[in-house]
């Protein structure tokens, strides 16, 4: 069965920005931003929406598929 | 200077878990004044010094419950709207109530059927009074416990 990952940790190394601080753009918890990172949680789409405008890309680049 | 304010406000921030736990406190001293209440109607239906006690007992606790509903109250009104809003703590809170109403519906079974496993061997007034002095209450109050408990579960996060 597909796995959903995403490149959410990657992206904010990039911007150089830590989970409370994306947390508090997209307004949600920081411990929901860990369980999105960590794939223990699928946000829903207006969270993932607002995660990919956050960091500047888009929902397709950021969330993906793996299979195991 | 804006990095004393920044941390002191961090400190003063209260998290929905902190309201979590000190919900289940009060509905666990809810619970155990249940069963004084149901336990001593049972010990001294008849005495009057009892009786009186048990009534200031019931003052006293509902006075001291009252304050902590206040104190619970106004710490959620203190929690930021991102707290509140969360799309996970919502989500948690739906999985948790699920679950509660499944175990309440186990333990109703398992107690209705218990008590008339009992009815059999005791007089029917004394299954009457058990099962009039089981109040919705109780049932209620562990559901909330439940519920809260089971909120904390799934809340759990594994911090980085």
């Amino acid at each position: 069965m597909a796995k959903m990952t995403t490149k959410i940790k990657e992206y904010r190394a990039k911007f150089n920005m830590n989970q409370q601080e994306l947390a508090d753009l997209v307004e949600a918890r920081r411990e929901t931003i860990i369980r999105i990172e960590k794939g223990q949680y699928n946000p829903s789409l207006k969270l993932a929406m607002d995660i990919a405008k956050a960091l500047e890309t888009t929902v397709e680049e950021l969330f993906f598929f793996e299979e195991n | 200077m804006e990095n004393y304010e920044t941390n002191d406000t961090k400190k003063n921030k209260t998290s929905i878990r902190k309201i979590v736990h000190y919900a289940i406190i009060y509905f666990i001293f809810l619970i155990l004044f249940d069963i004084i209440d149901f336990s001593v109607f049972f010990i001294v239906q008849e005495s009057i010094t009892f009786t009186i006690l048990l009534n200031v007992l019931r003052i006293v606790n509902g006075c001291v419950l009252l304050a902590f509903y206040f104190f619970i109250r106004n710490k959620f009104n203190h929690l930021d709207t991102i707290e509140k809003n969360d799309e996970l703590v919502i989500e948690n809170f739906r999985k948790s109530i699920s679950i509660s109403c499944l175990i309440l519906i186990i333990i109703f079974i398992l107690l209705f059927g218990t008590l008339q496993f009992l009815c059999q061997f005791l007089s029917t007034d004394t299954f009457t009074d058990i099962f009039i002095r089981i109040r919705p209450f109780t049932f209620i109050h562990l559901s909330l416990v439940i519920t809260l408990i089971s909120f904390l579960r799934f809340d759990k996060i594994n911090e980085e």
